[in-house]
């Protein structure tokens, strides 16, 4: 046997396995799921093909777009709100001070213990009689007292305000990491140009975070959109359907209310949106870091 | 170089045998039996045993609700111990996945075949006696006992599929001190209804305790609430939805929110009713905060335990359905769960054994008393220690009732029925629209409900 024929043999050998498990569990499934988003299908009986009807309906379902709505806002709301304040966060623990140690830990907590307890443990501060309420009544703010979670007009903002408490600490590890990497001579050289805090920040600082802010941003926006977790556990999208993201909304029409095949077309609907707004987000990010 | 080929070789194969392995039916084949009919074939085989009675094997039962309470514990326990009798050697191996993800696990067990050989389910015996999942239990003994009013729970196409476990009947439990304590008699309308929560909330307390972060709480009070104002209007109210006679934006469901409505707006619901889940309710009720619970047969034992663990001053609990405005009354009979043999089972015989020792009275008899269910099984006659289950199947005797409306619905509508529902409970006013949102998922999905039997 020729060896160039051997090698080509021992990389088959090699590929094979990956490329099994791959068709098996990734491939297959995704390619099969294209199929089944155009069919009634309750998982139990044989799927029957309804053409478009799924993708159609995607557009009339009330729920669907609340839970569209829901999941921009709370993407918008990472990119404009928790990015800021994760930068913002990351430059003051970048700096000299006696607790810093203490307060990164502090920060980053919210990541590294588990979603179901710090949603447990806010849902214990949020009800009715919990910390919060209790905290409002001593201040003499009665009118603020509420059910945080089982009230419409506020559920979707708690929650807001809980994804990005949960994400904040991450972002500005990102962030510091960043911050850590920019030598110190471009701000010394800056200093002696006569240039002041902000525009060292803004001449120097931001350019320089520029690969840290794209891998913020697309974190957050797929982190955003693919939210799941926090209204799974502490509302299940209620009440009614005011803290449905379109993950939830999907996983239901799944697995509660047996509808496969039109959860699939969701999920293929918000996959290509995903891929979309990635790729514009990465495309503009790049050329901002070229420019720069 | 040839090593390392054969190496390579074998590594594939391990690959391929792992693969394969996953795939595998798991069902332990009895080690000295004479099978027959051994392998099965798409889902037309059903392999049987008919091995000797001292064969030593593994049967498994899937189940999502044996828990640590002690009557289900003593379930577990009678029914090793009475198939003993039948099969010294053989073991019970309870798969038991607490909760919701149990009904998906199964789904995909016997999607792989690697389902366990008997199961329970919940309202599932037509759709997976529709696709070939269950075998035929018609020729069992106790096929022939079953009451006709649960033939939807345990029959598709008039062959018998599943044993259900028990009938049972939820409703509105009460607080027998606050209402002699205040004079109010078991009310008989909605507008005594309605007088009774006006005289307990001037008490100090709270009329209806309710626990709707769990779903499925808001959603029982729904369909309860719903089976008289449905059934009033049309004896046969599901089929008619179901038929598009009538509509989930019509008259009945807007009544039914309509009172919803006014019981938050009056402050008959406690105010964190949305973000409490259901133990929480009873703990309000058992407590003495609040005088009336909506819940299932399980509620006095509830009430016991609390009383025992959690220092509440015990109270007599009654019982009471819902009513409409002219008094109308229909239970909705449900069946929680159902016991069926596994089509593809390689211990065809040792399964429907399995059921029979389940469905015998030492067995069924204190599941059924423990649940605070009616045999589902005729001529069982059983003692009930607590007075309030008597209460409840003194009340199940007197009124009339059926099977739910919402068994003609498909899960999309009573989803967006139980959303509009909690919408509702969260202090927002009925908007018509969200029941033509309910209406419109039950039209789109309509192919999706398998007709319960009549």
């Amino acid at each position: 046997m020729k060896a160039s024929t051997r090698e080509w043999w021992a990389g088959f050998w090699f590929i094979l396995p990956a490329t099994v498990l791959f068709s098996a569990f990734v491939f297959y499934p995704f390619v099969s799921s294209i199929y089944y988003s155009f069919t009634e299908w309750d998982s139990i009986r044989p799927a029957k093909f309804i053409g478009w009807d799924n993708y159609a309906f995607l557009l009339e379902d009330s729920k669907m777009l609340q839970a569209a709505k829901n999941t921009i806002l709370i993407t918008i709301f990472g990119i404009v709100v928790q990015n800021p304040l994760s930068l913002l966060l990351a430059i003051l623990l970048n700096r000299s001070f006696r607790t810093k140690i203490l307060l990164r830990v502090a920060f980053y907590l919210p990541v590294v213990v588990s979603l179901v307890v710090t949603s447990i443990v806010w849902g214990h501060i949020l009800q009715y009689e919990g910390l919060l309420n209790g905290f409002l009544e001593r201040m003499g703010l009665h009118s603020w007292v509420r059910d945080w979670l089982g009230d419409t007009r506020s559920v979707f903002p708690t929650i807001i305000a809980l994804t990005q408490w949960q994400g904040l600490g991450y972002c500005a590890v990102i962030y510091l990491a960043g911050l850590q990497t920019i030598p110190q001579d471009l701000y010394e050289a800056a200093k002696m140009d006569g240039a002041k805090a902000f525009n060292r920040f803004r001449h120097v600082t931001l350019p320089m975070l520029m690969p840290a802010t794209t891998i913020v941003v697309f974190m957050t926006i797929v982190g955003g959109l693919k939210m799941f977790d926090i209204p799974y556990i502490m509302t299940g999208g209620g009440p009614g359907s005011a803290s449905y993201t379109l993950t939830l909304a999907i996983y239901n029409a799944a697995f509660r209310e047996n509808t496969y095949g039109y959860a699939i077309s969701g999920g293929i609907v918000l996959m290509i949106f995903i891929m979309i707004v990635t790729l514009i987000q990465l495309k503009i990010m790049r050329r901002k870091e070229v420019e720069i | 170089m040839k090593r390392k080929r054969t190496l390579l070789v074998l590594a594939s194969l391990l690959l391929v045998a792992l693969i394969s392995a996953c795939g595998a039916n798991q069902s332990n084949e009895p080690k000295n039996a004479n099978a027959t009919g051994t392998t099965s074939e798409g889902s037309k085989a059903t392999p049987e045993s008919s091995g000797g009675k001292d064969e030593s094997f593994t049967i498994r039962i899937g189940t999502w609700f044996i828990d640590d309470r002690p009557f289900m514990q003593e379930f577990k326990t009678n029914v090793e111990k009475s198939y003993k009798q039948k099969y010294p050697n053989a073991t019970i191996q309870w798969d038991i996945t607490l909760g919701d993800a149990y009904a998906d696990k199964l789904k995909a067990e016997l999607a792989s075949d690697t389902a366990p050989d008997v199961f329970f389910h919940q309202g599932k015996t037509a759709v997976f006696g529709e696709v070939g999942y269950l075998s035929d239990l018609s020729g069992e003994a106790w096929g022939a006992k079953l009451n006709p009013g649960t033939k939807s729970a345990y029959s598709y196409k008039d062959t018998v599929y599943a044993l259900p476990m028990g009938i049972a009947s939820s409703g509105i439990w009460y607080n027998k001190n606050i209402f002699a304590d205040l004079g109010i008699e078991v009310p008989k309308s909605w507008a005594e209804m309605e007088s009774a929560f006006e005289k307990i909330q001037s008490a100090g307390i709270t009329p209806v305790a309710a626990g709707f972060k769990d779903a499925w709480t808001a959603s029982m009070t729904f369909n309860l609430w719903m089976q008289p104002h449905g059934y009033e209007s049309s004896p046969t109210y599901g089929k008619d939805l179901y038929e598009g006679k009538k509509r989930l934006d019509g008259p009945e469901v807007q009544a039914v929110m309509m009172h919803l409505q006014e019981m938050v707006e009056k402050g008959y619901l406690n105010k964190n009713a949305l973000s409490i889940d259901w133990p929480q309710s009873a703990d309000l009720f058992t407590s003495g905060k609040a005088a009336m619970i909506a819940q299932g047969p399980w509620m006095p034992g509830t009430a016991q335990e609390n009383f025992q663990t959690k220092g509440h001053t015990a109270f007599e609990l009654g019982y009471l359905p819902f009513r409409t405005e002219k008094g109308y009354a229909k239970l909705s009979l449900g069946i929680d769960q159902s016991l069926s043999v596994n089509a593809k089972t390689k211990l065809l015989q040792q399964a429907k054994d399995l059921v029979a020792v389940i469905a015998s009275p030492e067995v069924y008899g204190p599941f059924n008393v423990g649940s605070g269910t009616v045999p589902g099984i005729q001529g069982m006659q059983l003692e009930y220690p607590n007075a309030a289950l008597n209460d409840l199947l003194k009340v199940v005797d007197e009124t009339e009732s059926g099977i739910g409306y919402e068994a003609y619905l498909p899960a999309s509508a009573m989803t967006s029925l139980t959303e509009t529902f909690t919408k509702v409970a969260s202090g927002i006013k009925l908007d018509v629209k969200d029941l033509t949102e309910a209406q419109k998922k039950l039209e789109k999905d309509i192919g999706t409900v398998i007709l319960p039997a009549e």
